[in-house]
């Protein structure tokens, strides 16, 4: 009997792999078909611009010297290997090409030129034209053998022309959308995670502590964060982790008045004085119960975040006092173009790459804030 | 690319300080000039181009027509003068923003002679004469002198001008006045300017040229930027019309008394002047496209390049003319700063040089534009070339112990590169001198025997110069020199300049026609290198140049001067603490095609609004008549 009780038991239902809150949350996320099809857009060229180096790179990916397979695009091999003196190959330099492919062999990247090299081969002043613009002839001229070289290739061209540096625009426009992607999305993790914990702590405990924290984020608001980069760059050389650190010191401030106000209102519900008199500490009634309240707020805030951080490390690069000189920057693109009036492709590359990279992400947010949103329901 | 630095009024004080300390030789100034003899004109050694009895300057046009008007953008500026707008017409006082040319409406006691080094001629001033002591300088003026409201141009004026500016002028005035005594009218005719002996020798050429004021319109107004009245002039021209911040013309006295002066014979020939003033160039550029404004100077080799396609110009009403630049001596060069140990040995300065491809660098930044440069005094006489001359000789033979061997045969020039960008003869020829000096390549970089890198770092506060040096770093550091970029804010900028606080640092001078050891001791002497605020950028110390310096300051005459110069421009070179850049040979201007003009623009000057004139013919040919 004990047995066919046992095995008459309906089975312990499994739980799938997401709970039925999270999948109604998939729902509405996939519901926003703008956003979700952003998602995927927006992954495919992160994903992208994560393997830039293998991309857009002034080395070779791989190559064979003297039976040796070499790696030049994960090792800085000195040029002495080559026969040549520099400290770092410059696998484009003719002399090495040809003491290479007299050796061996090697494959480049589909573009042959990273953020920051120097494409000394132009056929007109820098900023020069898209290759595409210009005649073979034309194209090739400024090559030692001309219209022969073997250099003037196709993996040798600036699909988008080349800034007042002679740097290709392409490589240096697919490495800045990963520096400030990847900028934004620091920024934004961190500053959230900051500012919804002070939030949370203001809120939930009010009183004192509520009133002193609110105190000091007015002061520290006040603070002119501009002027604050502009004297630290006086001082320190900016570099990424200064600014991100930098700008981690202000932005945090943002989320506070949300999440303290969702706190501050649900402190006193029922179930929340319920769970407190059951005795759950603080910290796990915080998380459990009030904080979801507070995520759609959070959430609604997040997009604006990160595309105000790109647009911030943006402007800095525009002004001037962001990444140092040489960095891959979508600012400096922007700097240029307004600087060179004659050279729209400056313009038009940064614009377009900014504007959809924002408005990606904003799409992106929106859905979900959707789908965070309880009260919002889709067909 | 290019940017000119004037001394800034910091640097004179902190100068003034190491002055004083230095034991003074005897002014050489004017040794040559007689005193006591009542002298048409004056110049540093005494000679003068043109006698008593000149009737006009050689580089001007006597019979150029009259009338017309001249819409311009002003090249350059002075004083409190603004290209970009204006809320004052007293271009004397060091506040406010005043319009260009103001000074035009006032004429000066002597005017300079644009085809001399540095000679001035009597406009206002009859004669000058000499003290025994040639530190006191008496002018008689000439009794017709008139201000525009037909009162009399007086001693009194006069003096009440050089006071008035010692007390409250724009410091461009006021500095060099500092060692002004006493200006005091002798008579309604006869005024006398006396100095204290420690002013420089050059200090009276250029004090004669000061506008002179009238007493009567500023007792009777404020000498301040607070109004908007123009002040009583009385030269060839006067305020017209204006409009605050936007335009101002200047227009033609029909009765200006000094008309038939010699030293404004053929010039002065537009019938009015009119200066609009844009925030931007580009702006600016758009309305000479129009035809709005009918002469502009083109200081962007790009805009100079690819701009000029407008209709105007494709249908030859629009001229672009390049006029040879002034032959007073540039210096546009990087300074090593040898305060650091790194750079204390010649042969990395030298390597550091040879990084730079300036043969890529203009073909591919420049449009083509741009020379470059090799010596300390471009464009002038003072550069050396060749083998040294035996006066030369003379000069560096009692240094040779002191002085690089270099010094001593074919000046040094910075090899052309083949202009790849990457000249692989020219880097293997720097990283051979570093090996030499003790930099041994380990690997990504140059290490010397402690271990440590050679690091290099540029200090610049402009963007443009981002540009221009970056393939000269990717240079450097290709042969294992840690070089990177720094740019900064201009006031930190000036800060860490006049504390010497950089690695290398770019700066573009201008020194006067007739430099004085004054001059070249601010640059180069061992006094300077540790005054903050020098312009000894690179830290030169050495008792050699202090005595070639010294050689230059006793000069006696324009030939041993130049000879003494250009033994400093050797040794300074083979020394190599600054890396020559470039420098601009010419003048790019570009005009509507209506004006006539000299032949042959004078070497020291180029004061288009003075020496043009309208050509009614061409005019009408535009139909701009």
């Amino acid at each position: 009997m004990a047995e066919a009780a046992i095995e008459s038991a309906p089975a312990r239902p499994r739980r799938p792999f997401l709970s039925p809150l999270n999948q109604r949350r998939l729902q509405n996320f996939k519901a926003n078909r703008r956003g979700y099809w952003s998602l995927w857009i927006f992954l495919f060229l992160f994903v992208l611009s994560l393997f830039s180096e293998l991309i857009a790179n002034d080395k070779p990916i791989i190559a064979s010297y003297k039976g040796e397979i070499l790696f030049p695009v994960l090792v800085a091999y000195p040029e002495e290997k080559f026969g040549g003196f520099y400290a770092v190959t410059d696998y484009r330099d003719p002399v090495i090409q040809d003491e290479i492919n007299s050796n061996g062999w090697m494959i480049w990247p589909p573009i042959r030129y990273s953020y920051q090299t120097v494409n000394n081969a132009i056929p007109e002043p820098a900023p020069a034209k898209p290759s595409w613009l210009y005649d073979k002839t034309k194209r090739c001229s400024q090559y030692p053998k001309g219209e022969a070289d073997e250099n003037c290739t196709l993996g040798n061209w600036n699909w988008l022309g080349t800034d007042d540096q002679a740097r290709d625009v392409l490589a240096r426009v697919l490495y800045g959308f990963r520096i400030s992607v990847l900028f934004g999305l620091i920024l934004t993790l961190g500053s959230s995670l900051i500012g919804v914990a002070a939030g949370a702590v203001q809120g939930y405990f009010g009183g004192w502590t509520d009133l002193l924290f609110q105190r000091f984020i007015e002061i520290w608001s006040a603070i002119p964060v501009l002027y604050l980069l502009l004297i630290v760059s006086a001082i320190l050389p900016p570099g990424f982790f200064i600014l991100l650190g930098l700008m981690l010191l202000f932005s945090w401030v943002a989320l506070v008045g949300v999440v303290r106000a969702e706190f501050l209102r649900a402190r006193n519900f029922e179930y929340v004085n319920a769970a407190r008199a059951l005795g759950v500490p603080n910290l796990t009634i915080m998380f459990r119960h009030l904080l979801p309240n507070a995520m759609v707020a959070t959430l609604t805030f997040l997009p604006f975040l990160l595309s105000g951080s790109i647009s911030t490390l943006t402007s800095l690069d525009y002004l001037g006092f962001g990444l140092p000189p040489g960095s891959a920057s979508l600012g400096e693109l922007l700097k240029q173009a307004q600087r060179n009036l004659n050279a729209p492709w400056l313009g038009i590359s940064g614009f377009i790459v900014i504007s959809v990279m924002l408005s990606l992400l904003v799409f992106i947010g929106e859905a979900t804030r959707d789908a965070f949103d309880p009260r919002k329901t889709f067909k | 690319m290019e940017r000119r630095t004037l001394l800034p009024r910091r640097d004179f004080l902190a100068l003034g300080a190491a002055a004083a300390a230095a034991a003074l030789l005897p002014g050489r100034a004017f040794a040559e000039t007689p005193t006591g003899v009542e002298l048409h004109g004056l110049s540093a050694f005494g000679d003068l181009k043109y006698k008593p009895d000149f009737t006009h300057f050689d580089y001007v046009n006597p019979n150029a027509p009259q009338g017309g008007t001249f819409n311009f953008s002003p090249p350059n500026w002075g004083a409190n003068q603004s290209p970009q707008t204006f809320n004052t017409l007293n271009s004397f006082v060091p506040k406010g923003d005043s319009p260009q040319r103001m000074e035009m409406c006032f004429d000066s006691l002597m005017v300079r002679a644009l085809d001399e080094p540095d000679a001035v001629y009597g406009l206002i001033a009859e004669s000058v004469t000499l003290a025994d002591d040639r530190n006191s300088f008496t002018f008689s003026l000439r009794p017709q002198a008139r201000f525009h409201d037909g009162t009399p141009l007086t001693a009194d004026d006069v003096a009440f001008t050089f006071k008035l500016l010692k007390d409250k002028g724009h410091p461009d005035y006021a500095l060099s006045l500092t060692h002004l005594d006493d200006a005091a009218a002798k008579d309604t005719h006869t005024v006398e300017l006396k100095f204290s002996g420690k002013q420089s020798a050059r200090t009276i050429l250029n004090v004669v040229g000061f506008p002179i004021l009238s007493k009567a319109f500023f007792t009777a107004n404020p000498f301040d930027s607070s109004q908007l009245n123009p002040p009583l002039g009385s030269s060839a021209y006067k305020v017209g019309r204006w409009s605050a911040g936007a335009w101002i013309e200047y227009e033609r006295v029909p009765d200006y008394w000094g008309n038939d002066l010699p030293v404004n014979r053929g010039q002065n020939n537009f019938g009015r002047i009119r200066i609009e003033f844009y925030q931007d160039r580009t702006a600016g550029f758009e309305a000479f496209k129009k035809g709005e404004i009918l002469y502009r100077e083109e200081f962007t080799s790009r805009v100079w390049a690819t701009a000029y396609d407008f209709p105007a110009f494709t249908g030859g009403k629009v001229i672009k003319h390049e006029f040879p630049a002034e032959t007073t001596p540039s210096m546009q060069a990087t300074a090593v700063n040898q305060r650091r140990e790194q750079f204390k040995d010649p042969r990395v300065r030298q390597a550091i040089a040879l990084c730079f491809d300036f043969e890529w660098t203009r073909r591919n930044f420049f449009y083509g534009s741009y020379e470059r440069s090799q010596s300390c005094f471009e464009k002038s006489d003072f550069r050396a070339s060749g083998m040294p001359t035996p006066q030369e000789l003379a000069l560096l033979e009692p240094l040779r112990d002191q002085l690089p061997p270099e010094t001593f045969g074919e000046a040094v020039t910075q090899p052309p590169s083949d202009g790849s960008g990457r000249d692989r003869k020219q880097l293997s020829a720097a990283l051979k001198l570093l090996a030499e000096a003790g930099w041994k390549r380990s690997g990504d970089f140059v290490l010397n025997d402690k271990g440590g890198r050679l690091t290099a770092e540029f200090l610049v506060d402009d963007e443009t110069f981002v540009q221009v040096y970056s393939p000269w770093v990717a240079n450097m550091k290709a042969i294992g020199i840690d070089a990177s970029i720094r740019l900064v804010d201009s006031a930190q900028y000036q800060l860490r300049q006049s504390t010497f606080d950089f690695d290398l640092l770019s700066a573009a001078f201008n020194f006067s026609a007739t430099p004085t050891r004054d001059d070249l001791e601010i640059f180069f002497h061992s006094r300077s290198a540790a005054v903050s605020g020098s312009r000894n950028l690179s830290g030169v110390a050495s008792p050699a140049i202090d005595a070639l310096i010294d050689a230059v300051g006793t000069a006696k005459d324009r030939e041993s001067l130049t000879t003494a110069m250009r033994a400093l421009d050797r040794a300074l070179r083979a020394r190599r603490d600054w890396i020559p850049s470039w420098y601009l040979a010419n003048h790019r201007s570009a005009y509507w095609d209506m004006f006539g003009f000299p032949e042959r623009k004078p070497d020291f000057g180029f004061p288009v609004e003075a020496l043009w004139w309208v050509d009614k013919g061409k005019a009408a040919k535009i139909g701009k008549a």
